[in-house]
């Protein structure tokens, strides 16, 4: 009995908590995060009675939470998955509606602005419409603006989304640090409150909904979170302590966001390998969407800058000047210096639009640091002259000693206390400067060097010509002395990006900005420079004058107004190509190409190009804007080598007459009647051969003008015949050398003039039998007088040298030499005669005046002797050499009579028409083209000879750039029809000749970057002047080809408009959108699977528990039920009597 | 299968905001008319869009550049049609002057007749239009193209500039003829046999001195050099003519373009609001579905049965 209301009352018990717990699920069915319980029932053990067993009732063995660990894990990874995506779409969608919205977006305003361009075409000598076009590109470049701020906005957003989203992740991290507490009094999990196990899974899943979190839990339920690729690091939450996440952004970068954890704390720890949810998803926006977006619309706008700024250069304006920048970009800087106040104003401006990036810049500032402008060596130095050099503290004596270094007399020693000039000095500290003594920028020649002061500080020091060094002369020199102008206090400026540094005092100049600083700055300062715009922030239209907008075309033409022809023309700009010999252009003649070794600038005859022999096709290029160009042929040996320079049209200008063959002499002779040919009718044989030689070379592919033809009327012409007043000259020339003037900003009154002079190499051996010519007449020049013929003359059975000199009448009066003295003999060696170098010295004096002795070149009419200017003043020494042989040294006085020409103080030893470069080899020179000054059009250099031997070019020359249509602006030419098939162009300043061609009109006249087409045939006479458009201000030509750009594919190498560029900017972020939001969709589904999946374990349904409610129930009534019949039972017993 | 009673609810709410704001942007939709509400709704097809408005915006503006063209054309034309009148006259004027019943006074007066239409040839060459440019002057438009030296000669300013205009896509049209053009030179022979060009003013004003001092050669050969002239300003007037059928009829061509453009774009850009309002209803079909059956499904609790 006892038995049974033991039973009964341990079923009551326990059905009285199992009822308790089906109260709290239903009382929890809306609870966050709350997990179904369940009381669990065991049989007690039951009691033996003999050989069976009796129950003894039921017991509760613990209230337990229903929870499913894998579960749960993927119910946290959905979250992660569902948020990463979930914030990405959210400002993705935000951007794409802003970029892809007509009164925001760029297309319509691109529209505008071309479109403006193209009314203006329509009329562009209209004010009104020239104030539209500036106006819509006003609207354009705010445009650019506008969608700048509007995306600035949207990083803004995400940067605070960013922060809260981090301070959630933290504050949740200590709530599951206190949780974790909480755990951490109970050992085994199975003790721990449910309602605490719940706390701590709701606290997990939001924060998987932040970030991907890697959870490890320990046996009494603790668990540590940790975030990032690794598990061992990362940690944000162990045990009871919680470490808090930040969210550094980059100052350079939209896209840079770095994760940190206890940023403030010295044991600062960078999270790596990030990914997942919603932190995670606007740090990949941000990365990927938006900086992408800025750098499209950044380089937008550059390239819209860029592009329209070239044509609008291009054009002219309503006032007949040259186009300026139609836009330009302002950065605006934050600056902040290390030291609070700063007195330092500085102003940047964008010099290349190009090259401009908005890094971040570093300025530092050193007081005893500095910058030397000028280096201004004057006068000449000695030969044993000692200079030193102080690099970086390291000091190197130089003692002016050894060879000529430059010039085509390299190699030559100098004797000790010979005069040496500049510059062989800067020849050898370029050695010195070159051989890594230099600075940190590798010593290279040229560039600013770090120099120490002697006070520790760096000193800079620069110069334009010399690089950069700290100069003073030891042993005393009566000519040299050397000026510095210093200025201290300089700024290096770095990009903290890239690490690129550049120096200077007031100005500085990196990543195509200028920035120019003024006021008082303190030693060892450092500024800051955040360019707080980026360029599409900073794009501002610069033109703001209707009538500076540049609407015509640079070019125009002129009909003749007396054309016998009713020919009209028109004129386009077609750039020419002759990109195809690239190669031959004498900047690129270096390196391993197979033909050659080195003529980059080469001033070593070692260094130059050796040939294999003669060629059809050009040697070199002198491209045009080339200055002071020196060609020269070295290793000849006894090869008829010439060097011939031709422009592409076929004019002849250097070297000699291409020969005619021995045959095609003989037929014209024969054809003629004659026995001998006179010169001109040898020049119709001359101009046949260079004729043929002009087809050859375009056989063989060079790039001649269409249609040239050959001339030889400016072959070796001088002065007011030479070709477009260029000064050209093949033979040998030494100048007046003038002390450069190094100065940029300081300005020396005199000017050092060193007269010409020339030495010779060793003289070879130049011999003859009796009777023979040694030099033709006309052989040689000098200085612009044709030699005499020199002969070994039979004088009686006496040898004697004859010279035959020829007045101005062209009569020649024989004489022996020497002519000033009397008559000497010669003695031959087995018959042969050898020159010595003095009887040259007395050749070449007769055609000399000497002002001392009076004595003139050349006769004149009359008898009388000729003032002869030009040769004035050269004396000829020989100098014996200590081995055997001479050498020959011309020495030149300068003119100074205010008349006097450059050449008038030159040494020029010219070839003659029949000359050969091997006699003025036998004279110890080298034979070589000099062009002086610049040289105007491209120059194609060809060697000619009969023999195949190598040879060697060398050269020297200082490159440059010469746009052929802005020099054609202030060089008009004129077209004249010679016939309707043929014509010539003259440059119009010179009346120089400079092509003579066939006509043809498909493809119009094109001469130097310019079309001039015909509408119909023209007659012989008809004249046309091209020239720069300096009034043609209704001409539309420029804003034309605004209005085509549109259509032009500028970005990105050709490939896409700027409207395209623009449209794919939007797709693409529209793309990326579209993709998110549907794995965001089907995340949603995967989430609900996941939380319908938990439900199924940890979910409150209210069916169930009403089914249990009454199950409970009704047990628990059936138990009281026995209860109340074990009393019964008690009762009847009792009852029994 | 387990359905925990909060995601069952959940689940109803869920449905039913799917399904209202479905129907909110249907009807977004059907009251602007747009079948994309915003670009993120169709990136791809939002700028297709834009990229079309850019052509279409492209060829309106071809057309005010028509525009332009042809009311220069025009001005252009009445000026040469005054020049022609005028030539007309000079030549009627020059044949009775070559009559031999007229005396030297009779040819007096007409050569001053004669002179008088050559300052008006002149004032029309240096016609101008609505800007105060002058048409005839090539890109010299603020200097009058012709003007008369102190010794009488008249001689041309302006330069060969023929600014061309676009019109279409591909298409550009000369919107300008230069002085030199229109007022063309006659070619004169020199007794060598070589020949030399003689301006158009000159040639007129040898006919009026040969007109005022009766040489019969002169006044024929001037006769033959007015017929030329005459003819190669008709020759402009045609062009003038030839350039604005071309424009005229690259008006017809944007137009015809701008349209197909337009209907390409109202297909992609406009809602067919018998697709839209058939999906509205749909919707709503759907909406009032789910809150039907969620208020029947929330009633089923075994609570309720528990009495």
């Amino acid at each position: 009995m006892a038995d049974l209301v033991s039973i009964a009352g341990s079923a009551v018990a326990a059905y009285q908590r199992a009822l308790g717990t089906v109260a709290n699920n239903i009382a929890n069915v809306d609870s966050a995060g709350y997990s179904r319980q369940e009381a669990g029932l065991i049989e007690n053990a039951p009691r033996s009675y003999g050989t069976s067993y009796l129950g003894t009732g039921v017991n509760v063995t613990g209230i337990k939470r229903l929870y499913d660990a894998f579960i749960e894990n993927s119910l946290r990874n959905a979250n992660t998955e569902l948020g990463t995506q979930d914030s990405l779409v959210n400002y993705a969608n935000r951007v794409v509606d802003i970029m892809g919205n007509e009164e925001v977006g760029l297309l319509s305003a691109f529209d505008q602005f071309f479109d403006s361009a193209r009314q203006l075409a329509t009329d562009s000598s209209s004010i009104i419409l020239r104030s539209q076009f500036i106006s819509k590109a006003e609207a354009l470049a705010s445009r650019f603006q506008g969608l700048n701020t509007q995306l600035n906005l949207v990083a803004q957003e995400t940067a605070e989304a960013l922060k809260s989203e981090t301070d959630s992740l933290n504050s949740l991290s200590e709530q599951l640090a206190l949780v974790n507490a909480q755990l951490g009094k109970t050992k085994l999990i199975e003790r721990q409150p449910p309602a605490i196990m719940d706390q701590r899974d709701e606290i997990l899943r939001q924060m998987a909904a932040l970030a991907k979190i890697q959870v490890q839990e320990r046996s009494n339920g603790q668990v540590t979170v940790s975030i990032g690729a690794s598990s061992s690091r990362g940690e944000i939450v162990s045990g009871d302590v919680f470490r808090p996440v930040t969210a550094v952004m980059s100052e350079s970068s939209v896209g840079k966001v770095d994760l940190v954890i206890n940023a403030a704390s010295p044991r600062a720890e960078a999270v790596f390998g990030f990914s997942g949810g919603s932190i995670s998803g606007l740090m990949n926006f941000r990365s990927q969407l938006l900086e992408p977006s800025f750098i499209g619309l950044d380089n937008l706008a550059k390239t819209l800058a860029i592009e329209a700024n070239a044509i609008h250069r291009e054009g002219i304006d309503l006032e007949g000047r040259n186009g300026l920048d139609l836009f330009r970009i302002d950065p605006q800087f934050s600056m902040v210096s290390n030291s609070g106040d700063t007195n330092v104003r500085y102003s940047a401006s964008v010099l290349d639009i190009a090259t401009y990036s908005s890094n971040k810049l570093r300025l530092d500032y050193r007081a005893n640091a500095g910058q030397i402008n000028n280096v201004v060596l004057m006068g000449q130095f000695k030969v044993g002259e000692q200079i030193t050099v102080n690099l970086n503290g390291a000091e190197k004596r130089l003692t002016i000693s050894g060879a000529l270094t430059t010039g085509p007399d390299a190699g030559t020693n100098l004797v000790d206390g010979a005069l040496i000039d500049l510059d062989e000095v800067q020849a050898q500290l370029r050695t010195f400067l070159e051989g890594g003594n230099g600075s940190s920028v590798g010593g290279v020649f040229g560039l600013q060097i770090n120099v120490e002061d002697g006070t520790g500080t760096d000193l800079l020091v620069t110069s334009d010509l010399l690089g950069a060094f700290n100069l003073k002369v030891t042993s005393g020199s009566e000519g040299g002395r050397i000026d510095e102008i210093m200025t201290r206090g300089q700024w290096t400026l770095t990009d903290t990006v890239t690490g690129a540094t550049t120096s200077g005092t007031k100005s500085v100049a990196l990543n195509g900005l200028q920035i120019d600083l003024s006021g008082e700055a303190r030693d060892g300062e450092i500024l800051f420079l955040n360019i707080a715009n980026s360029p599409s922030a900073g794009l501002r239209v610069a033109v703001d004058d209707p009538s500076r907008v540049a609407a015509a075309a640079r070019f125009r033409v002129i009909e003749n107004q007396f054309n016998p022809s009713k020919v009209s023309a028109s004129l386009f700009e077609t750039p020419e190509d002759f990109s195809a010999d690239r190669g031959l252009w004498l900047d690129s003649m270096v390196g391993d190409a197979p033909d050659f070794d080195r003529l980059d600038n080469n001033i070593l005859e070692s260094e130059a190009v050796r040939f294999s022999g003669p060629k059809a096709t050009p040697i070199a290029i002198v491209p045009a804007g080339y200055k002071d160009t020196t060609l020269y042929l070295g290793d000849i040996g006894s090869q008829p080598l010439n060097l011939q320079i031709m422009t592409r049209d076929g004019r002849h200008l250097l070297g000699q007459n291409f020969a005619p063959s021995a045959d095609r002499i003989e037929e014209e002779k024969e054809r003629l009647g004659v026995s001998s040919l006179s010169p001109d009718q040898m020049a119709v044989l001359y101009k046949e051969a260079g004729e043929d030689f002009l087809l050859q070379a375009k056989l063989a592919g060079v790039s001649f003008a269409g249609g040239s033809s050959y001339s030889r009327q400016y072959l070796n012409t001088a002065g007011d015949e030479s070709y477009r007043a260029m000064d050209l000259f093949y033979g040998v020339k030494a100048a007046v050398q003038e002390i450069p003037q190094l100065t940029i900003d300081h300005v020396y009154g005199r000017i050092d003039r060193i007269p010409a002079s020339i030495t010779s190499g060793p003289i070879g051996a130049i011999t003859g039998e009796l009777g023979d010519t040694i030099y033709a007449e006309g052989d040689l020049t000098f200085n612009g007088v044709p030699m005499g013929e020199l002969k070994i003359f039979n004088d009686g059975g006496v040898a004697r040298l004859q010279v035959t000199r020829t007045n101005d009448l062209g009569e020649s009066f024989p004489e022996f030499l020497p002519v000033d003295g009397p008559a000497a003999a010669l003695t031959a060696v087995g018959g042969i005669y050898t020159i010595s170098a003095d009887q040259l010295v007395q050749y070449f004096s007769a055609h000399t005046y000497d002002p001392d002795t009076s004595m003139p070149a050349v006769y004149a009419s009359g008898g009388a002797w000729a003032d002869l200017p030009r040769s004035l003043g050269t004396t000829i020494t020989a100098a014996p050499l200590s081995g055997g042989g001479a050498t020959l040294t011309f020495d030149r006085t300068i003119d100074t009579r205010p008349e006097a020409l450059v050449a008038d103080s030159e040494i020029r030893i010219g070839l003659g028409t029949a000359g050969r470069t091997t006699q003025l080899a036998a004279l110890g020179f080298r034979t070589g083209v000099y062009l002086a000054g610049e040289v105007k059009e491209d120059l194609l250099v060809f060697a000619n000879g009969l023999a195949g031997s190598p040879f060697k070019l060398g050269a020297t020359f200082t490159e440059g750039d010469r746009d052929a249509v802005e020099s054609l602006r202030v060089e008009p030419f004129e077209v004249i029809f010679t016939s309707p098939t043929a014509f010539t162009i003259r440059d119009v300043l010179t009346k120089t000749v400079v092509a003579e061609r066939i006509y043809d009109e498909r493809s119009g006249v094109l001469y130097r970057g310019v079309t001039l087409r015909l509408n119909t045939q023209p007659a012989a006479g008809d004249r046309f002047l091209v020239d720069g458009n300096q009034d043609g201000i209704g001409n539309n030509g420029t804003a034309l080809r605004l209005a085509e750009l549109q259509n032009k594919r500028v970005v990105a190498t050709g490939s896409y408009t700027l409207a395209e560029a623009y449209g794919n900017l939007v797709g693409d972020v529209g793309n990326a959108a579209f993709q998110a939001g549907i794995s965001k969709k089907a995340l949603e589904v995967v989430k609900d699977q996941a939380v319908q999946a938990r439900d199924k374990v940890s979910g409150v349904s209210l069916d169930q528990e009403a089914a249990d409610l009454i199950r409970f129930q009704q047990a628990y009534q059936a138990s009281a039920k026995v209860m109340q019949t074990s009393t019964v039972l008690f009762d009847a017993i009792l009852g029994i009597r | 299968m387990k359905i925990s009673t909060t995601y069952l609810y959940d689940r109803a709410v869920n449905q039913m905001t799917t399904s209202q704001s479905n129907l909110a942007k249907s009807q977004a939709q059907l009251s602007s008319g747009k079948n994309i509400l915003r670009p993120s709704d169709a990136p791809e097809d939002a700028v297709g869009i834009q990229r079309l408005k850019s052509v279409i915006a492209r060829q309106e503006s071809f057309e005010q550049a028509i525009q332009t063209t042809e009311t220069r054309l025009k001005t252009e034309e009445t000026a040469l049609d005054g020049v022609s009148a005028l030539l007309t006259r000079l030549k009627e004027l020059a044949i009775q002057a070559s009559n031999d019943t007229y005396g030297p006074k009779d040819r007096e007066i007409i050569a001053i007749e004669m002179q008088g239409l050559q300052e008006d040839l002149l004032s029309f060459a240096n016609t101008r239009d609505s800007n105060g440019a002058y048409l005839f002057s090539g890109s010299r438009v603020f200097t009058p193209p012709f003007a008369r030296q102190p010794d009488g000669e008249v001689v041309y300013q302006g330069d060969e500039t023929i600014n061309l205009v676009e019109v279409g896509d591909q298409r550009q049209v000369k919107a300008n003829r230069t002085g030199t053009q229109v007022f063309d030179r006659v070619v004169r022979t020199n007794p060598d046999g070589t020949q030399f060009g003689v301006s158009f003013f000159q040639s007129v004003q040898d006919m009026v001195d040969a007109v005022r001092s009766s040489d019969r050669n002169f006044i024929n050969r001037g006769i033959a050099e007015i017929t030329s002239l005459s003819d190669s300003v008709s020759l402009s007037i045609a062009r003038v003519g030839s350039d604005m059928n071309v424009v005229s009829g690259q008006r017809a061509v944007l137009d015809e373009t701008r349209l197909q453009l337009q209907t390409v774009l109202s297909s992609i850009e406009d809602l067919d609001y018998t697709e839209a309002v058939t999906k509205m209803q749909k919707q709503m079909l759907a909406l009032e579905a789910s809150q039907a059956s969620f208020a029947q499904i929330s009633r089923l609790s075994l609570f309720e049965y528990i009495r």
